[in-house]
């Protein structure tokens, strides 16, 4: 179609026109419906955030199999021990090129300043299962020294060289993890050594992370460990396990919230739209006098909702991340992370509450009895 | 059923087509003992280049009627019969709902009482829109606008919103705007109702000329007495039927008119009709207060007419 046939085919832009004649009321009603979809932005994103950190361990173990105690399906919330038989059998497992032991298992620290929970993990010093990146210092070598996380230091004060009780140990702080905010019990690394001394359970371990021989197939040597009477999980198993609990936890409150925000802003949208359409009544009863059908109307209603939602969900993504940084500042724990399906499912849900909320002032107005504009007076 | 209106009182050298042709047309709201009949079985023909006043008391049908004659409310029964200006003939009572807007385009041209245009859109838009509404888009919407505003003299405020007109220019926006879809027929509710004397002259002689160059047939439905000075017949509607009507009064107290039907109170020595009880006591309790065009000594008994 040419410009000048496209020009022939536009129509007064009512829809515009009428979103135009009260700024003020428009942006306030786009802000109202930015905020509630914000709020349902940001509660998915720390959700999604929160899953990202629950599961930070579990994405960095680097291994091809996870060798655990019999019945542990989470590392850190079933604890157990791998007996020195086992180990060794593993060990001599063909197709098994490295067997790294771990521990892991939460601690509560107390601090000068008061009591902290911490997921601890225990590793071999240069082998799998030790901190993925540091942000200052270095891992723990000798069974006095730990690395804690960064924003965990930050929040408790702790720099490199201060001295933390753990199980009852003096160990001195010799580097800061970073990405290693665990929710809720950011990470704390020691060696394999010292956690079995503090134990006092030499020989035994926590779990043994399997690096696999070039060639050699995990599902097989999966299948042989368990016929040995070994437990073998893969390190996806051990990140939805994780995920789960976490899920059990937080997520029914979590999804709670986000169906509370989401309802709030159904309600914000249809309000908004349902309060003008009643200041428009008499306006589009002149309309439909004039001729407009039931259908144009609608459009006219559907319009002005879908501008509004889609301003809204403009002013949601600056809020989103005024709201990002400010949590980044103040809970630097609390990470909120938005996903490009997160994006997707906002954009769903702001569609939805603008068709939820658009439905009744729309049937309203196909019902519009057209003789109002000679009834109704300015 | 109501003869006497039913023939156009002026004359013409060659009978004009019908434009407008009711036939026994009611409506009634309600049912059983709470039905009110608001138009009693009414015929009425309206010829093309006719201007016919339909005036009566309040409450009396007009609007109903009005609304009834523009297709926005459905009568209970009856035919109103609508010849387009290429001839074809449309019964309005018996078209169905989805066909209506479409009619109400092509068809009528409506002129209200607040003007009714949209706060939102400029004056030339309002026409547009109207213009729009029966698929004239773009460019051509536009100038048909510009060229109605230039009909009532309105062409250099075509940029201006409502809000920037005085009351007699957003009227003649209005009637511009029911001119763009060049409909047979115009219905107007109490067109002059928001002017003042001298504009609402103005608009009368300007609806007067639309009816002559056009050969449009326009209803007015108003109380405003000026009115009749434009109209080719003046129909007198109470109690949701025509009445003939010999001569009008003018109520005192409100200035609206009042059939020589009604009850006559005597004051001072002149015979005085009001449209309601509320007028009526209104003038006992101040007769100064209000102008009496004839006649009449202030402060006199007001006596008679039991029936208001």
């Amino acid at each position: 179609m040419s410009v000048r046939e496209r020009r022939s085919t536009v129509k007064v832009p009512v829809t515009r026109r009428l979103l135009a004649q009260r700024p003020v009321r428009t942006a306030a009603g786009a802000l109202g419906i930015g905020l509630a979809l914000m709020l349902m932005l940001l509660l998915s994103g720390l959700w999604e955030g929160v899953q990202q950190r629950i599961t930070a361990y579990e994405d960095h173990l680097g291994a091809d199999l996870v060798v655990v105690p019999s019945g542990t399906e989470n590392l850190f919330a079933d604890p157990g021990s791998v007996p020195a038989q086992a180990i060794a059998a593993v060990r001599r497992t063909r197709g098994v090129a490295a067997a790294d032991p771990i521990r892991t298992l939460y601690l509560i620290l107390d601090l000068s300043h008061g009591k902290a929970a911490v997921a601890a993990v225990a590793s071999v010093p240069g082998g799998r299962g030790g901190p993925w990146r540091m942000e200052t210092g270095r891992q723990p070598r000798t069974t006095d020294e730990v690395a804690v996380d960064a924003s965990f230091a930050d929040e408790h004060g702790v720099v490199v060289g201060d001295q933390l009780p753990v199980l009852g140990h003096r160990m001195r702080v010799v580097g800061l993890t970073a990405d290693s905010a665990v929710f809720m019990t950011p990470l704390l690394f020691t060696t394999e050594a010292a956690m079995s001394q503090m134990l006092r359970a030499p020989g035994s371990t926590g779990a043994l992370l399997l690096t696999l021989s070039p060639g050699a197939g995990p599902d097989r040597i999966s299948a042989t460990l368990r016929a040995r009477g070994l437990t073998v999980r893969t390190p996806a198993q051990l990140h939805t396990a994780a995920l789960d609990l976490a899920t059990r936890i937080y997520g029914s409150p979590v999804r709670l919230m986000v169906a509370v925000a989401f309802a709030a802003g159904t309600l914000i949208v249809a309000l908004v739209a349902h309060t003008r359409v009643s200041e428009q009544q008499r306006d589009l009863g002149v309309l439909k006098a004039l001729g407009a059908t039931p259908g144009r109307l609608r459009r006219i209603a559907l319009g002005e909702t879908a501008s509004l939602t889609l301003g809204g969900a403009g002013a949601a993504l600056l809020l989103l991340e005024v709201a990002r940084r400010v949590l980044a500042w103040s809970f630097p724990s609390f990470p909120v992370v938005v996903t490009p399906r997160t994006l997707v499912i906002a954009g769903a849900a702001a569609a939805a509450m603008a068709l939820l909320a658009a439905w009744l002032p729309a049937r309203r107005l196909a019902r519009l009895d057209p003789a109002t504009a000679f009834r109704s007076r300015r | 059923m109501n003869a006497p209106n039913d023939v156009p009182r002026h004359e013409r050298a060659a009978p004009a087509p019908s434009a407008v042709t009711v036939r026994g047309l009611t409506k009634a709201y309600g049912r059983g003992a709470t039905e009110v009949v608001a138009v009693r079985d009414v015929d009425l023909t309206i010829v093309s280049g006719e201007v016919v006043l339909v005036m009566g008391p309040s409450g009396s049908g007009k609007t109903t009627l009005l609304l009834m004659l523009g297709a926005l409310l459905r009568p209970t029964s009856g035919s109103i019969v609508v010849t387009g200006r290429d001839g074809t003939r449309v019964d309005v009572a018996a078209e169905p709902e989805k066909a209506l807007p479409a009619l109400r385009t092509r068809s009528f041209g409506f002129i209200f009482q607040d003007y009714a245009l949209l706060d939102a859109l400029t004056a030339a838009e309002n026409i547009a829109v109207a213009a729009n509404l029966a698929g004239t888009k773009g460019a051509a919407a536009r100038q048909r606008a510009l060229t109605l505003l230039e009909r009532v003299g309105l062409a250099h405020r075509a940029a201006a919103r409502p809000t920037e007109l005085s009351g007699g220019e957003q009227q003649r926006v209005a009637v511009a705007r029911a001119l763009a879809n060049d409909p047979p027929v115009l219905l107007a509710d109490e067109p002059t109702a928001n002017l003042d004397a001298s504009r609402g002259r103005d608009l009368a002689r300007l609806l007067r000329r639309l009816a002559d160059e056009d050969e449009r047939c326009i209803v007015i439905v108003s109380h405003d007495d000026r009115l009749r000075e434009v109209a080719d017949r003046v129909l007198w509607l109470e109690d949701g039927r025509f009445k003939t009507v010999t001569d009008l009064f003018i109520d005192p107290v409100c200035q609206m008119p009042v059939a020589a039907t009604g009850p006559a109170f005597e004051w001072a020595g002149r015979s005085l009709r009001f449209c309601s009880a509320g007028c009526r006591s209104e003038f006992i309790n101040d007769p100064g207060r209000f102008r009496i065009t004839t006649g009449g000594q202030p402060g006199a008994e007001i006596t008679g007419g039991a029936g208001l």
